[in-house]
């Protein structure tokens, strides 16, 4: 018993100090990184649409004070635009390997 | 400049000129499918995945019956045959209207795609007329009388050499995946031809541009090419673009000059 009491004190203090870091700023910079990466794919026509709800839900998360919510979402908002601009950027090598021989 | 450098820029400048020569493209686009759909033929993909499967098809041509866009081609009819207020009309910029068959053009002056959808509302505010929302019902309607009027005519498209670069923006919009599913427009329409999403058949890229507007079951609408590229792309996952942007005028005209020399057989029904 006093083990488990001892290891829960310290997962409790553990998640303590990890929503601790986190801050309003420190969201919503990863929520404006993954804007800026968004709109980069964006404008070469390989916006995800997923990545837009994405920030709208972190917005929304962080604008009710959820701050590990928004947290969770806008790392994955950032994971998906990210993953849109690799899209783009490999996209402009292979694309003429999908067209048929002349 | 070395002889070795000048054999590599006319390398690269051969290259440049083969990426872009459009009716190569469209040569080895129509074996692709002459390959992969042996027992039909290339001008029967003007009728889309009905070219494809023979049980739709047989419910199809009974829905042709009573064609659901019947009465969009009557009022696209009265809207054509409308007076502007300076006493002018459509017939002053389309005659009869049968002019599908040479949209999109690449204009020289704008530099730029025009498809019919852009040329109406240049006839429109050229006679002091506001231009017609893109998404809005008049302009597919009006293109839906167009487009039956054009009927039989043979798609013949020119790109001229200022018009190749437009042309291979909108080839690799085609070729090029996008969205969280990756999937390329070629996916679909080249690769998983022939074959089912759900319950649908996926229709061929030959012909994809022969038949529209299309009164889709599905929308209880006609509605234009671009309302269907807006969908295909979200239904990737990928963000759809505003209807006549440039993007999608681009691939438009690319997937029109696929289908240089097939009839046009607008306006249809589709599910």
């Amino acid at each position: 018993m006093k083990r488990f009491i001892a290891l829960s004190s310290m997962l409790f203090v553990c998640l303590l100090a990890q929503a601790n870091q986190l801050t309003m700023e420190s969201v919503s910079e990863q929520i404006l990184q993954a804007e800026s990466l968004h709109q980069e794919a964006r404008t070469v026509g390989h916006g995800w649409v997923v990545t837009l709800k994405l920030i709208e839900q972190a917005k929304a998360a962080l604008a009710d004070d959820q701050l590990i919510k928004a947290d969770e979402l806008s790392k994955r908002a950032l994971g998906t635009a990210l993953a849109s601009v690799t899209q783009s950027i490999k996209e402009k090598r292979v694309w003429r390997s999908r067209k048929p021989s002349s | 400049m070395t002889r070795g450098t000048v054999c590599l820029v006319a390398l690269l400048a051969g290259a440049g000129s083969a990426s872009a020569d459009p009716e190569s493209d469209r040569q080895a686009l129509a074996r692709y499918f002459e390959q992969r759909f042996p027992d039909v033929e290339v001008a029967a993909h003007i009728d889309g995945a009905y070219a494809l499967n023979a049980q739709t098809r047989e419910q199809w041509l009974a829905m042709e019956d009573f064609p659901p866009y019947e009465f969009s081609v009557d009022d696209g009819e009265v809207l054509f045959g409308a007076s502007f207020k300076d006493g002018s009309g459509y017939q002053d910029c389309f005659g009869d209207g049968n002019v599908k068959a040479h949209f999109p053009y690449f204009d020289l002056k704008e530099q730029s795609v025009v498809t019919l959808e852009l040329a109406i509302n240049d006839c429109r505010v050229a006679s002091g007329e506001e231009p017609l929302a893109y998404d809005g019902e008049d302009i597919a309607l009006l293109s839906a009388y167009m487009a039956f009027t054009s009927r039989d005519s043979v798609i013949d498209i020119e790109v001229p050499p200022e018009g190749l670069a437009a042309y291979e923006e909108g080839k690799q919009y085609y070729y090029s995946r996008r969205g969280q599913l990756n999937f390329s427009c070629s996916h679909c329409h080249m690769q998983m031809s022939g074959m089912k999403l759900r319950a649908e058949t996926l229709s061929a890229t030959i012909g994809h541009v022969t038949h529209w507007p299309v009164y889709r079951l599905k929308w209880q609408e006609i509605g234009p090419l671009h309302r269907r590229f807006k969908e295909c792309n979200e239904q990737v996952g990928a963000e759809g673009l505003e209807y006549q942007s440039e993007t999608y005028r681009n691939l438009e005209y690319f997937l029109t000059y696929m289908s240089q020399g097939l009839p046009l057989n607008g306006p249809a029904s589709r599910k």
